[in-house]
């Protein structure tokens, strides 16, 4: 093998690790778009659903306050008093939807921060390409293991810290 | 007189919905936004608990449950974390850290007073 063989070789290498380890990074990128977006779906069908059945809730309490006003019977009362408990009920579904917020905002901030560390490792890429374009072939080797480094360090910085892919409550654990 | 509970998060609108869930229970909720904010309100006034997130700029949940831990005022104070992350990890890292117990979001309402109740009355 040539010396020009092996430099073409490890320049395959080296742009191998580029393609890799950056789709690894915008594939964990894609992840937390994707949770993003079912989470946002589940919540706003639960809060859809949540504003339907307030709305059916308090017309049925305003029928029964009505009928109550017309001098109508324990029946109505009882009525009334079923609408009360529905209308509370819904509220709290959609005090556990409104959640939505907090998470998908914690995940949006975690793709976000993974795509300005990639942007980062990508710069320095770009200046390490910079002086193998000007000869110094060693740069190869060192790209490399710069390369490996920060991607290791930018997963390290990045541990998922919302794994939720649904709106139900979470557990409760008392020590 | 009404308890008083501390509800530190970097979240507005999580922050919204406990007070909007804590005050309908009888509780009088203060607002921090993240851990050191929590800490300093923590230390002017005394609360009767202090709920808290985990992942927050400033100090995050685990620190500001160390620190309150060092106060004497808040030895025994129950302190409750509310937080997306559900790792046995971490929840040992939580009870290692003087946590009284751990919740993870989303919270339903009825759940979250009946331990509240539960842990302050």
């Amino acid at each position: 093998m040539t010396i020009q063989d092996a430099e073409v070789r490890e320049l395959g290498r080296l742009l191998t690790d580029v393609s890799t380890e950056g789709m690894s990074h915008l594939e964990e990128v894609q992840a937390d778009l994707a949770q993003t977006r079912l989470l946002l779906t589940e919540a706003i069908e639960r809060l859809s659903a949540g504003f339907s059945a307030l709305h059916a809730a308090v017309a049925e309490q305003g029928d029964a306050a009505q009928a109550l006003q017309r001098g109508a019977g324990a029946a109505d009362c009882a009525r009334l008093h079923a609408a009360g408990a529905d209308i509370e009920q819904q509220v709290r579904a959609m005090v556990t939807a409104l959640q939505f917020e907090d998470m998908t905002s914690q995940l949006i901030t975690h793709a976000g921060r993974r795509v300005a560390g990639l942007r980062s490792i990508l710069a320095g890429m770009a200046a390490g390409a910079r002086e193998l374009a000007a000869g110094d072939l060693a740069q190869m080797g060192r790209l490399r293991e710069t390369l490996a480094m920060q991607s290791r360090e930018l997963d390290g910085q990045l541990m998922r810290s919302v794994e939720q892919h649904h709106m139900e409550s979470g557990d409760i654990t008392l020590f | 007189m009404a308890k008083t509970i501390l509800a530190v998060d970097d979240s507005g609108s999580l922050r919204q919905m406990l007070v909007f869930t804590l005050k309908a229970a009888g509780y009088q909720v203060t607002e921090a936004v993240d851990g050191r904010d929590g800490l300093d309100k923590a230390k002017q006034k005394h609360f009767d608990l202090v709920l808290t997130d985990q992942n927050m700029p400033n100090m995050d949940g685990l620190t500001l449950i160390r620190s309150l831990r060092a106060l004497p005022a808040y030895s025994r104070v129950p302190i409750l974390m509310l937080t997306t992350e559900s790792s046995d990890e971490m929840k040992n890292k939580g009870r290692t850290a003087g946590a009284t117990g751990w919740l993870v979001k989303p919270f339903d309402p009825n759940r979250l007073t009946e331990v509240v109740r539960k842990v302050i009355g």
